[in-house]
């Protein structure tokens, strides 16, 4: 059977990785991987998953990355994109420090020192159920823990790139990537993903990360894999006391996409405002999945996701809010907007609440629709032709995401790669 | 230089308009007046191209060229608008973004330069002054959060920007109070010229107080019933519209 050859071919990958890497806390990455055998990959009878199938991706016999993938030649490997002097790069699953740069306050640790220096465990069971977390854990080989400390304003973004570029076998990368923000600190935290665009790729991103009391992050996770690739991106946040973070998704990239964000309100007036915009095309296949867990009185949060969907493309939003019996004074918004731009586009939009706490307020919508044609005459009455009213119309569709961001020199270059794409 | 004759059209193979003909020459202003449902609005969308609306028979030219073969941009760019009756919200589009790109497809149509952002500024800022507009409406998206008065001032913006030489006013007044009609009015006033001529649609003689009509049409289930000067508006004002129905 297929699926025993994958597991099989998955076990011998974990193997050579706890070879290589003899820091990696291997029992727990074989408990984490015999529960990853046991969950399998999800199938599209799991109720989070009836519209998105990850079957092609198990199709093919993905091995991690070696260091000899790494190219010999670095120098054509662009990691500045000229907004920020901050970035930690990843160049085909390797951090590259000579390439990477951050302000003397914040701590960067590799991974497995990060969870041996502080008796973590790498797998926390709370995930067991979540099939790409198993993985994530068992098979790790990337990612850096970044710590800022306690009252530090970082005034410029940090770019975390994940590049992906020449070579010629199906690799997968499993990165990992910490982020703790102490109390009372600000700080941008972009995470990029970008992949040549014909390599065919399998990448498993998880990024968790811990905002301190009255501390603030911006948080964009910027998307532009390659049209072949298959792209999981699992963030879980864990907001406390006063926190208030900024999440931005953006998705034009990769053959498959789905972003799992995870996010727990712990702390009383915290506040989350999360945004993204999904642009597909073809076959491309789009889906978000949100949770956000109202766990303290006195929050906040808002949710507004776009798709933009032409040719065959698919695109997918669940988003649950839960507040608890205790999150009294819980203000939760949460909206998911899409067009489609073509007759055989499809969306699947499911926003659900579930409120055990009485004194809140909370909303939740959701609207499919082709493009307003109104508003198209309305534009071409004025002597715009019918592709410069569509591109404004699109272009105001996305532009009420991007406004969201915000540093201005990000939102001039995202508003461009938008703008870049084909109607 | 609009010459409409014995038009016949509609929406969804029904037929509202049974037989329109009206000329409009260089510099005049004529008001079509009529009860609701009675084809104004059908009027005004097939003259600008609005889709779904089907011409069945007739002709409309427009300075001798047949308008119905354009699209509703290249009537924009022929010289005709419209101020609509409902102006379309459009959310994320910058109002001034969105004037910005109209006047400048104005202006390359005419084979003349575009207009870089600092002299648009200038110059919008010269016309919201003349409409009494506030500042801060250029800043929103089009029609985003105004209100109905708002809506029609900014009609009258987008018109005093694009310097059409045929302006349809569909239902303009409706929505406005007093001192903004008198606004609007004083607007179309100063801007009316010899070139320019003006298509007013009303439902009430309230705005003809203030723009006054070369010529009144009464439109009555899709037919020009009477056609007369400017004292008709005031007939109908004092007598209704039954005295016109057979």
């Amino acid at each position: 059977m297929k699926n025993n050859d994958n597991m099989m071919h998955l076990r011998l990958q974990l193997n050579d990785l706890l070879n290589r890497m003899p820091d990696k806390p291997a029992k727990q990455s074989r408990v984490a991987f015999d529960a990853f055998r046991n969950t399998g990959f999800p199938t599209t009878k799991w109720e989070d998953w009836r519209f998105t199938s990850v079957s092609d991706l198990q199709r093919a016999d993905w091995r991690l990355s070696l260091p000899s993938d790494l190219p010999s030649d670095l120098s054509g490997i662009s990691t500045d994109t000229g907004i920020t002097p901050y970035s930690i790069n990843f160049i085909n699953g390797h951090f590259q420090p000579h390439l990477s740069f951050l302000p003397p306050e914040v701590e960067i640790f590799n991974l497995t020192d990060f969870y041996n220096n502080n008796s973590l465990p790498i797998f926390d069971v709370q995930h067991k159920h979540d099939p790409f977390y198993l993985l994530n854990t068992a098979l790790f080989d990337s990612g850096q823990a970044i710590i800022i400390p306690d009252n530090t304003t970082i005034e410029k973004p940090i770019d975390i790139n994940y590049i992906k570029t020449g070579f010629t076998d199906l690799i997968m990368f499993q990165p990992r990537t910490i982020i703790q923000v102490g109390s009372g600190s600000e700080v941008s935290i972009i995470e990029s993903h970008v992949g040549d665009n014909n390599l065919a790729y399998f990448t498993n991103n998880r990024s968790e990360i811990q905002v301190g009391t009255k501390s603030r992050l911006n948080y964009l996770s910027f998307q532009e894999d390659s049209l072949q690739a298959y792209h999981i991106h699992s963030v879980v946040i864990d907001q406390e006391r006063n926190s208030l973070v900024s999440a931005g998704f953006f998705n034009i990239g990769s053959l498959l996409s789905c972003n799992n964000v995870l996010t727990h309100l712990n702390g009383e007036g915290a506040e989350l405002n999360m945004f993204g915009l999904s642009q597909s095309a073809n076959v491309q296949h789009m889906d978000i999945q949100s949770i956000v867990y109202h766990n303290s009185p006195n929050c906040s949060s808002t949710q507004l996701f776009k798709n933009i969907l032409s040719g065959r493309s698919k695109g997918v939003f669940k988003g649950q809010v839960i507040v608890s019996k205790d999150a009294q004074k819980t203000d939760a918004r949460q909206s998911n907007k899409n067009i489609l731009l073509s007759n055989d586009a499809r969306m699947n939009s499911d926003p659900q609440l579930e409120i055990y706490a009485d004194d809140v307020k909370c909303s939740h919508g959701s609207t499919t629709g082709a493009m307003d044609e109104d508003a198209i005459f309305y534009l071409r009455s004025r002597g715009l032709d019918l592709f410069e009213a569509k591109s404004l119309l699109i272009d105001g569709f996305a532009g009420e995401i991007i406004h969201k961001i915000s540093d201005k020199n990000i939102r001039k270059i995202i508003t461009q790669k938008i703008r870049n794409l084909k109607i | 230089m609009l010459k409409i004759k014995n038009l016949h059209a509609g929406i969804d193979g029904k037929e509202i308009l049974k037989g329109i003909s009206l000329s409009i020459n260089p510099g005049e202003m004529h008001a079509i007046m009529g009860r609701n449902g009675s084809g104004k609005s059908t009027l005004a969308n097939v003259i600008s191209g609005k889709p779904n609306y089907e011409v069945f028979s007739g002709e409309v030219l427009f300075n001798g060229e047949n308008l119905l073969d354009l699209s509703p941009e290249a009537r924009s760019l022929a010289g005709i608008f419209m101020s609509f009756q409902y102006p379309v919200v459009i959310p994320g589009v910058n109002n001034t973004y969105f004037l910005k790109a109209a006047l400048n497809a104005q202006l390359k149509h005419h084979g003349k330069e575009e207009l870089d952002a600092i002299d648009f500024l200038e110059l919008i800022r010269e016309k919201i002054k003349l409409l009494e507009m506030d500042e801060k409406y250029l800043q929103r998206a089009v029609n985003d959060g105004f209100s109905g008065g708002e809506k029609k001032r900014n009609e009258m913006l987008q018109m005093v920007m694009l310097e059409p030489t045929l302006a349809i006013l569909d239902e303009t007044d409706s929505g406005l109070d007093i001192d903004a009609l008198k606004i609007v009015a004083n607007g179309v006033n100063n801007y009316r010229n010899s070139e320019r001529s003006f298509l007013v649609i009303t439902h009430y003689q309230r705005l003809l107080k203030y723009i006054v009509p070369d010529l009144v049409h009464v439109l009555i289930d899709g037919r020009i019933v009477k056609s007369g000067g400017k004292e008709l508006a005031l007939t109908l004002e004092e007598k209704g519209y039954s005295w016109l129905e057979k």
